[in-house]
């Protein structure tokens, strides 16, 4: 029965006043009258009935009425927003408690006793969280400009109480929901809901009986006071119209709402005199007159003022400040910074905190070095927010996510070598097939959330920009030979000279392993890939750097997609099927990178490189039967009866294939991708110490394509072996697909004292398209973006940044999507706090990501087929949040060696928002509240090095809890990921001035844990490997003043 | 500090306001569900579709295997005492028929226990005991009559279903008398076969294949006991205990799943495959028919469109029929029910001649056949599926023809 409108209307018009929650709940209303009759007893009737007159007839009466009506009608429009918000805190809170805790005994008070702590601890909140928000109020100029349309109130009457500005009202809102839901949300866990809270009328008794007794008489002119003993714990009403008084010693006084404490601690409280001479405020202070609509969008103006302040100042002054800086011979203007347009990102201050107004992690040399890490994935397990889902257990081809963005072959992150996207069509394919070697990197960097906006195309889970070796001044030269377990062999190199001219360095690597996984019938399943990297350094002119990269990859693994169903993992996870004897990848890439660094004047530096990539593969791999059940529902349903239990032993070659129907379809997906562009930097310091400004300008035209060739034979199972069908060559898929992308961004570095602002913008603009042989050819796509940003980076004192940012992160769809793919979108937030000192630093980062659309991106290692490959699939809405710390330090002993060491742990929680069902199949049958597949909640990493003399001992430790093989809800299955624990070790010694000997051990605990459910059957990580060798290098240390790869 | 203007504006702001906080209310009123009648169509559905369709079906079937045991019997005890089988062979192969007959439209009852432990929620894959056809290996068949290991105890637990159910009783009772393998694995490469002469053949084909019609009433038995006794009938209404599914909607889609084996094995498998419209080209690919050894294809292809018939109407309970004139669709179940009509009017002009000749001789028929049963397959992927909200099983979502 739908409401008559009237009676709607008339019951939203008088809630404030029949609602036993509201201040203005008519008995107090009433109290008030019979005092303001007391108040008048011995007067004239008429006299007190002229006072009420003029007091209901002035301008600010007038707008606390409009303003209380304003609030209602808006409030009946947007129906109860705002009920719920208590609960589900409390709701969270509990979940939150019982899953790290679990359920306590319930606490044995009486309920008696219960209900009193319980009324107390939420009277004490409610009122210590309305001093703070009070406060924050009076103190932030931004919410200022909303809270003194309160203020401004000239005459006070009990409905000033609801003279506040809509923006206030929802700050107060989620302040009580907050508040509430916490002391809830606890008692309920604490005592499993038998805690209830004193009530009258239905709302708490101690609030509700304040506000009746003198909650009106603080918004009246009625000066009742209490006795100053009193009013120092107990705030009486004169005291909240002293709060109200225009006079400036009373400016910020009077915080509190009931309890005086809160001020006495904060030194605002003031004793009740005498009455105030007048309420409001000066003229020139407000930013609103007494008329609804300028009480409503006036404060907008006001709070806009309140930002822009700054920024104007600074737009205004800062070629002031610089002039006069220049004018000044005792301080020449700062030389320009190469930093932040060389190869090189990540911006340090000569203290090396980083100078970034987000979440930015280096992995640096001396750490790769340290474990001799040839997986890209365990070098990224230390940097907290990342993720990633193994495969081959090598990394050949990692995947690697950022809070909560999808790993699938890296695709949803921005990959980068020495600032230049590397992956094989970044636009138009941007799985990441290829992935450099982590032997010949010097250098990881990690962006995530707001601090990656300037990196595109992928901006909402991170950037990684990868290091190569730079051009050394001088001589500089190594070599590392090692050998190990499962014939593991590495073999890498680089010599390089140099000086003030030009220079050049030539870096090779080689790896090589007989694999750890047995096949059913023997067979190769390790790899061999080599790299090989030459660059040269001209500087032409006074300051220009010329510098040319070349390289050449290559690789041959037998690497499959198939792995193991649970009870063949269970028996032997490094088992590998006889269906998989003939898989094997083959690629190899080139590489020439062409750039220019030089100044522009004084203060400007740039760095402009021309770029081509180009890769061309093969991959030859069991794809599925030819007609029969998925491979990833198979293994891991793992049948023991019917056609399932047929077609796993046909994999495992135990049952021979007896026609087409069950016969091996293996897939020879031929690629080539081009990657080409010109990418351009920008960047303009200008400034002194009070003020300096760095503003960066970035362009890049890319191109890119990808050629598919997908091609499928039949093959059966004969005995144990493959044996070729009498089945023609059949093309799955032939296809071409090319983007054209031209994207800009600018970031501004706004420095006031030690006030960083950072502002940005990125700009995208791409064209792409998809033309599928045999298929009907649709027109180019056309897609641009707009990426706003800002960050922040303030020092809270001299060892204490506090860093925020918010922006928006875009990931493009794919070429030939149907246009009801919609990019992801996603708003990115995050606020942290940064320690560094000396050696000791720490980080706390939480962040939230608002995804309005959350794409998958369908690749086959993700388990899709067909057709969809390198599709994208829409995931509605999804919230991502978490928080990530890291902290590390270093110890010097007395015997003179030193021991460092270093912990991360990430918290992620990464919700659907909303039910769908997607043929993407890592989503599938999505309900709301659903969480994200392969986004662990809990990961967690330790190092610990110990530095003695010669001898270097490091030890460690990666935790990631379980994932979810497909969009679900937490606690995981058998069919999800477990937990995965790995230790690793390392041991060094200086043998000789020149050589040092080395060994390694990977996984020493022997952790047989699968790593991944996808792209078919569980695959492990890979088993403890112990590798011993040998490095050869310059006697004396390297030259710390090697130039920075394209750096001026 | 107030203007007359800014003032004035303020209360007409208010004034809209209070308009639309008063009719907002009646926008945004929700409308009354009316599904009561729908959602009994559905739960009448669920509730019959166990008693009234599938355990009536897997009884007739487990009576005509009954009948099937005992020809097989009657059959190894000619053989052994040296008889001439023929007449035994002949009933045999009569009984297998008949039971075949009332299998085919079981097959298009493939829902919770009877479906596929891989793609049916509370699948246990006891249609593969019974008959697991398209994964059929002939030579393993022969393998093991040559091995004897029918015999063994363990035989069903360490047998997988392209040695056991109807489809291998099919190669037992119909097969010639020489093995389909090739000549370099057994039982030809170690001179088996030849070892045990044509009469011992004989004789352990009808052993085995009594041993399998043992095992197929064992999990009819077991299939029935499933509805019945464990409840499942009652799981697929959601009023059981241990149900698979969410809701109705889910179960719904299971009947719905079941009732897609017209479209992905009946159309695809059975009649375009053969007949070369896909996969094998443009020829046509006799090979590839169901029941090459028998010869049944055709009234097999006929008891499926039963039946579907059966599952759809619900008999004498309540079916998809129902909801769909429920939901005032009528119109859409009358061209199904017709295209029914014309699709059992195409099978039956095929009649008992093996579809491997037919595809020679007379190939209209057969593609007549295939048109007819895609006039409904093509209502059950359109309307039905929009009407009802069901969702298309995954492998079948693009279009096969």
């Amino acid at each position: 029965m739908a409401t008559p409108p009237l009676e709607h209307l008339l019951s939203l018009l008088i809630a404030p006043f029949t609602d036993a929650g509201s201040r203005t709940f008519w008995p107090g209303l009433a109290l008030t009258a019979l005092v303001a009759a007391w108040f008048a007893r011995g007067q004239p009737w008429r006299a007190s009935w002229t006072r009420l007159l003029a007091l209901a007839q002035h301008p600010s009466t007038r707008l606390d009425v409009q303003l209380l009506l304003a609030r209602q009608l808006l409030r009946g429009l947007r129906g109860a927003a705002t009920v719920g918000g208590a609960f589900a805190v409390a709701a969270w809170l509990v979940l939150r408690l019982d899953h790290s805790l679990g359920a306590p005994t319930p606490i044995a008070l009486s309920p008696a006793l219960l209900a009193v702590l319980y009324s107390l601890s939420l009277f004490i909140a409610w009122d210590a969280s309305r001093f703070a928000a009070h406060w924050l109020m009076h103190k932030i100029p931004l919410l200022w400009a909303f809270h003194q349309v309160h203020h401004s109130a000239e005459r006070l009457s009990p409905l000033t109480f609801h003279r506040v500005h809509p923006v206030e009202s929802l700050i107060y809102d989620l302040r009580g929901a907050l508040t509430t839901g916490a002391v809830a949300g606890l008692f309920f866990w604490l005592t499993r809901g038998q805690a209830e809270a004193l009530t009258l009328f239905g709302v708490p008794a101690l609030g509700l009986t304040l506000n009746v007794l003198t909650g009106n008489l603080r918004h009246s002119e009625l000066w009742v006071r209490f006795p100053p003993a009193v009013e120092a714990w107990l705030m009486s009403p004169a005291q909240h119209q002293l709060h109200h008084s225009a006079a400036p010693e009373h400016v910020d006084k009077n915080l509190g709402t009931w309890l005086a404490c809160w001020d006495r601690l904060a030194g605002s409280l003031v004793i009740a005199e005498s009455p105030p001479v007048a309420f409001g405020l000066p003229a020139g202070e407000r930013n609103h007159r007494d008329d609804l609509l300028s009480a409503l969008f006036g404060p907008f103006v006001g709070a806009a003022k309140a930002l822009a302040g700054p920024r104007v100042f600074a737009a205004l002054g800062l070629f002031t400040a610089q002039t006069a800086q220049a004018q000044d011979p005792e301080e020449p203007p700062p030389p320009p910074r190469a930093d932040g347009v060389g190869a090189e990102i990540l911006i340090y201050a000569e203290d090396g905190t980083p100078r970034v107004a987000g979440s930015a992690h280096r992995v640096d040399e001396e750490t790769l070095e340290r474990f001799e890490y040839d997986n890209v994935e365990r070098v990224l397990a230390e940097v907290p927010g990342v993720s990633t889902r193994g495969e081959d257990g090598y990394g050949l081809r990692p995947n690697i996510g950022m809070r909560g963005a999808s790993s699938d072959r890296s695709a949803k992150v921005t990959l980068m070598e020495d600032g230049v996207l590397f992956a094989p069509a970044p636009y138009a394919a941007p799985a990441a097939y290829y992935f450099p070697m982590s032997t010949r990197l010097v250098g990881v960097e990690v962006f995530k959330g707001p601090a990656a906006t300037r990196f595109g195309p992928q901006t909402v889970g991170g950037a990684i920009n990868l290091l190569t070796r730079p051009v050394p001044l001088g001589l500089d030269y190594g070599l590392d030979l090692a050998g190990g377990q499962y014939r593991s062999g590495k073999a890498a190199g680089y010599l390089g000279f140099g000086n003030d001219r030009a220079g050049l360095l030539i870096d090779a690597a080689q790896l090589s392993t007989a694999g750890f996984k047995e096949l059913d019938g023997g067979g190769p399943t390790g790899f061999q890939r080599g790299e090989m990297m030459v660059k040269g350094r001209l500087r032409l002119g006074a300051e220009g750097v010329l510098e040319l990269k070349l390289g050449l990859s290559d690789e041959t693994s037998h690497e499959t997609y198939l792995g193991l169903s649970a009870s063949d993992y269970d028996e032997d996870p490094l088992r590998r099927y006889a269906a998989s004897a003939n898989d094997l990848m083959r690629w190899t890439r080139t590489q020439a990178e062409l750039s220019w660094s030089a100044p522009l004047g004084e203060q400007v530096v740039t760095r402009t490189v021309l770029y081509h990539h180009y890769l061309t593969r093969s991959w030859t791999r069991l794809d599925r039967f030819n007609e029969g059940p998925d491979l990833h529902d198979l293994l891991q349903t793992d049948p023991s009866s019917g056609q399932g239990a047929l077609y796993l032993s046909i994999l495992r070659g135990d049952e021979d294939s007896a026609s087409l129907d069950d016969a091996l379809a293996l897939a020879t997906n031929d690629r080539r991708f081009h990657s080409a562009g010109l990418q351009s930097t920008a960047r303009w310091s200008v400034g002194g110490e009070a003020i300096s400004s760095d503003l960066e300008l970035g362009l890049r035209l890319h191109i890119d394509s990808v050629a598919r060739l997908h091609t499928q034979d039949l093959w059966m199972m004969t005995d144990g072996a493959l044996a070729r069908a009498e089945a023609p060559t059949t093309t799955t898929l032939d296809s071409d697909a090319w983007a054209q992308a031209l994207a800009a961004h600018v970031h501004e570095d706004l420095r006031i004292g030690a006030l960083h602002v950072l502002p940005g913008l990125r700009a995208e603009l791409i064209r792409s398209q998809r033309i599928d042989v045999g298929a009907e050819v649709l027109d180019p796509r056309l897609a641009g973006i707009l990426l706003p940003g800002i960050g922040a980076l303030a020092p809270l004192g001299p060892w204490l940044d506090v860093f925020a940012g918010s922006t928006r992160g875009f990931s493009p769809a794919s070429p030939g999507d149907p246009v009801e793919v919609k990019p992801e979108t996603a708003w990115s937030n995050e606020l942290g706090l940064r320690h560094h000192q000396g050696a000791r630093h720490a980080e706390i980062v939480g962040f939230f990501n608002a995804y309005q659309n959350l794409t998958g991106q369908c690749t086959l290692s993700g388990g899709c087929l067909g057709d969809d490959i390198d599709r994208q699939f829409n995931g509605g809405a999804a919230w991502i949040s978490g928080v990530e710390l890291v902290a590390g330090s270093a110890l010097l002993l007395p015997d003179g060696s030193e021991i460092s060491g270093q912990a991360t742990y990430s918290y992620t929680r990464a919700r659907f928002q909303t039910g769908f069902v997607s043929g993407f199949p890592q989503f599938g049958d999505v309900s709301p509240g659903d969480s994200l597949p392969y986004v662990p909640e809990h990961q967690a990493s330790a190092r610990l090095v110990w530095s003695h003399r010669v001898i270097d001992l490091g030890l460690g430790g990666s935790f990631r809890s379980g994932m979810l093989d497909k969009a679900g809800t937490f606690p995981i299955t058998e069919a999800d990921i477990p937990p995965l624990f790995l230790l690793d070790a390392s041991l060094s010694a200086q043998a000789t001035e020149r050589l040092r000997v080395y060994a390694t051990g990977t996984n020493l605990t022997r952790s047989d844990a699968l790593v991944s459910w996808r792209p078919f059957g569980a695959r492990p990580t890979a088993p403890m490997t112990i590798m011993v060798g040998l490095k050869v290098g310059p006697p004396e240390p390297k030259d710390e003043a090697a130039v920075s790869s394209g750096a001026p | 500090m107030v203007t007359e203007a800014g003032d004035r504006r303020s209360w007409l702001v208010l004034a809209g306001l209070t308009a639309l906080a008063a009719f907002q209310p009646l926008g945004c009123e929700r409308k009354g569900s009316g599904d009561a009648p729908i959602d009994a169509s559905l739960s009448a559905l669920l509730e019959s579709a166990g008693p009234n369709v599938i355990v009536p079906a897997l009884a007739d079937a487990e009576a005509k295997a009954l009948a099937l045991d005992e020809a097989l019997a009657r059959l190894e005890a000619t053989l052994t005492a040296g008889d001439d089988p023929a007449a035994d062979q002949l009933a045999a192969q009569a009984a297998w028929r008949a039971v075949m007959s009332s299998w085919q439209r079981v097959e298009l009852m493939q829902l919770g226990p009877l479906g596929s432990s891989l793609t049916a929620l509370g699948g246990e894959d006891l249609r593969d005991e019974v008959y697991s056809w398209p994964s059929v290996n002939p030579c393993r068949v022969d393998q093991v009559t040559a091995d004897g290991s029918y015999g063994d105890e363990a035989f069903f637990t360490e047998s997988l279903v392209n040695t056991t159910g109807l489809d291998a009783v099919e190669h037992l009772l119909f097969a010639a008398a020489e093995n389909v393998c090739p000549a370099q694995v057994t039982p030809n490469s170690d001179g088996a076969w030849e070892a045990l002469g044509p009469d011992e053949v004989a004789r352990r084909r009808a052993a085995y294949a009594r041993k399998l019609t043992a095992g197929v009433l064992t999990a009819l038995d077991d299939a029935q006991a499933r509805f019945v006794e464990d409840g499942f009938s009652e799981a697929l209404a959601l009023s059981g205990s241990n149900t698979p599914y969410e809701s109705e909607q889910q179960a719904l889609n299971a009947v719905y799943d079941a009732l897609f084996y017209l479209e992905l094995r009946t159309k695809d498998k059975k009649l375009a495959t053969p007949l070369g419209l896909r996969d094998c080209g443009e020829t046509i690919c006799p090979d590839d028919v169901e029941h090459l050894p028998s010869g049944f294809g055709g009234p097999a292809i006929a008891a499926n469109l039963a039946g579907f018939r059966a599952l759809y109407t619900g008999q004498d309970g309540a079916g998809v029929d129902d909801l769909l004139v429920e939901l005032g669709h009528g119109d859409v179940n009358d061209a199904v029910i017709a295209g029914l009509d014309g699709a059992d009017a195409a099978v039956a002009a095929l009649g008992d001649t093996p579809l491997t000749e037919l595809l020679v001789n007379e190939p209209e028929k057969v593609l007549a056949a295939h048109d007819a049963v895609k006039v409904v397959t093509d209502l059950l992927k359109g309307d039905v599926a929009t009407l009802l909200a069901l969702q298309i099983p995954a492998e079948a979502a693009g279009d096969n023809d």
